[in-house]
């Protein structure tokens, strides 16, 4: 007579902990980015120069590819930092792309990835970069031509 | 007996409830934190091959190939460069320590190069070194660094530190073989770019050079970049995301939007919300409004909140509620108290806020009990036309919205967490 009771408890008690759980699961973070495959490559095609040129400057380059008519070059981007400090890697990568790539080149991508792991793609054109460089446009002008897309959701701001 | 019996199994049954769910929190923040891209075995994969790239090195770092073998492996280093294989001799390029053909001229090179190798030999270890450095447990268990920035720090190791060494020690041996001008590969590879660029420019096709000489260094640029101010106000973000039409009509005519920053936030955060924070301030210049940046403080928040003229907020930072204790205290916390906050501040909490802003305000132009009567009345609604809160959990009730906004208004916030790059979920 009472180890009926006591199992139906087991039970009832068993079903709520895994109900628990999955509301506990459910409840936390919507799952957040999921993060594209790292694929670090520096491409043949990318003349070795560029990366000497780049590495010179104490810039962590992981990638430097050539897609249609686009460069991307990917660095990892300390976690601390200056903005100031960030968006002159990013010119100068930009700049050292340019002047090495090929002439067809129409695009620079600067994949910025946080050691954190959060991304994300500053886009460029090489006529902008060009008239950067040669002070034909301000720095103002250059950064709000600049296009930035995010590839992950960005860290909780909790 | 039997009471004994049925207490000893509801005992067991909450030791049994407490642990699993301790687990199960424990194993929801790991697969929170770290959204690896990774799974284990793709993971161990990963250190294997870059375990067996550094015995390779560490081999040829100790002379412990055969000569023929690494100067196989040290051409294919400079292949991977784009320069032409060297030719070593008899010797190893690793192996000019031992080497009796020693160029006398090469010693202050070669002092160099043994502190390098000194340094290369260090990363012998750099198997173990892919455990944690801290408390030795593998990256993915670490609390501090997610398991694809990890991978991607050995990379760049490897990259930029080991391979670049290897490659020196290879270029020791070329001088001493008579490979004089292999040696100087980064300036040769240098002078045949800028040649071949000349070339090109000359003939118009092929390769590169629109940048009119050289480029310009990091530091130049940091200088002329630090001339502007705030430069990331500029930045044009997309997120891809559809959205919602502002209203066209100028409804913000003679009103403030309050935008408003927590100081606190690092400058990763910052620029991570800067994308919302140029949209948002373009939107209500749009739409008419009078755009005021603050950091969230006491003295900008009651001014905000006593200004007659305010008809929109915009708030940038962390919820706040739980800023103290243990992640796992944290995580239990936010399962049972999910609670809309800006700054630590509850729907209540900003209620007194309001109270406390308008009674200041109120009391240089009347009596206290006036005042009192007055901001006590208005405490419970600020009367806004929009107020966005992005932070996490602002939407998992819609207590903040009943305090902000008036009817017909519009309240932007975030069911459960809220992540930096992105835009705000829920509109009510």
């Amino acid at each position: 007579m009472l180890k009926k009771p006591k199992i139906i408890i087991f039970i009832v008690v068993l079903i709520a902990v895994i109900a628990l759980i999955v509301i506990f699961k459910a409840g936390g973070d919507k799952g957040g980015a999921a993060l594209p495959s790292p694929s670090p490559t520096i491409s043949e095609e990318i003349n070795a120069a560029i990366i000497e040129e780049i590495r010179s400057e104490n810039i962590n380059l992981i990638q430097a590819d050539i897609s249609g008519e686009s460069v991307i070059v990917g660095y990892i981007q300390p976690i601390e930092f200056e903005m100031d400090d960030m968006f002159a890697d990013w010119a100068y990568l930009m700049a050292a792309t340019v002047k090495n790539a090929p002439k067809n080149i129409k695009n620079v991508l600067v994949n910025c990835i946080f050691e954190n792991g959060e991304k994300v793609q500053v886009i460029a054109t090489t006529e902008d970069i060009t008239s950067f460089i040669n002070e034909e446009i301000t720095t103002e002008e250059f950064f709000s031509k600049l296009r930035i897309k995010p590839l992950t959701e960005g860290s909780i701001i909790e | 007996m039997i009471k004994l019996s049925k207490t000893s199994f509801f005992i067991a049954i909450t030791i049994l409830i407490i642990g699993l769910f301790v687990f199960s929190s424990f194993t929801s923040l790991a697969q929170n934190c770290y959204k690896s891209p990774y799974s284990y075995e793709q993971w161990m994969a990963k250190e294997d091959t870059l375990s067996g790239q550094v015995a390779q090195l560490k081999n040829y770092a100790n002379c412990q190939v055969p000569c023929e073998a690494a100067q196989t492996e040290a051409s294919s280093f400079w292949e991977k460069y784009g320069a032409p294989p060297i030719e070593c001799g008899g010797n190893s390029p690793c192996c000019w320590k031992s080497s009796e053909k020693k160029n006398p001229d090469c010693t202050a090179q070669l002092q160099a190069l043994d502190a390098k190798k000194n340094q290369l030999c260090s990363l012998c270890n750099l198997p173990a070194g892919l455990k944690d450095p801290v408390d030795g447990r593998t990256p993915w268990q670490s609390t501090n660094i997610t398991l694809e920035a990890y991978i991607q720090s050995q990379e760049n190791y490897l990259n930029q530190t080991v391979i670049p060494a290897v490659d020196e020690l290879a270029t020791a041996c070329g001088a001493q073989t008579q490979q004089p001008a292999k040696v100087q590969q980064p300036a040769q590879t240098q002078t045949k770019t800028q040649a071949e660029t000349q070339k090109a420019e000359s003939q118009g096709s092929g390769d590169p050079a629109k940048v009119s000489g050289k480029t310009p260094a990091k530091n130049e640029l940091k200088q002329k970049i630090s001339q502007t101010e705030n430069l990331e106000d500029k930045l044009n973000w997309e997120n891809g995301k559809e959205e919602a039409e502002e209203p066209k009509e100028k409804i913000g005519k003679g009103k403030k939007a309050y935008m408003f920053i927590q100081p606190e936030l690092t400058t990763f955060e910052a620029f991570s919300l800067s994308g919302e924070m140029n949209k948002w301030e373009q939107k209500f210049k749009d739409m008419g409004y009078e755009v005021v940046k603050v950091h969230w403080d006491q003295i900008s928040v009651k001014q905000a909140f006593s200004d007659p003229n305010i008809g929109a907020i915009d708030y940038y930072g962390h919820n706040g509620l739980d800023t103290s204790g243990s992640w796992l205290s944290k995580r239990i916390f936010k399962l049972f108290n999910r609670t809309p906050a800006i700054y630590g501040h509850d729907a209540d909490s900003i209620k007194n806020l309001i109270y406390e802003a308008k009674y200041e305000q109120y009391v240089k132009t009347m009596s206290q009990e006036e005042a009192h009567r007055r901001a006590w009345a208005e405490k419970d609604n600020l009367g806004l036309d929009i107020a966005n809160v992005h932070a996490c959990y602002s939407a998992d009730n819609d207590s903040l919205r009943n305090v902000f906004i008036k009817e017909g208004g519009v309240f932007r916030g975030e069911e459960g967490p809220y992540h930096g790059f992105d835009t705000l979920d829920v509109s009510m």
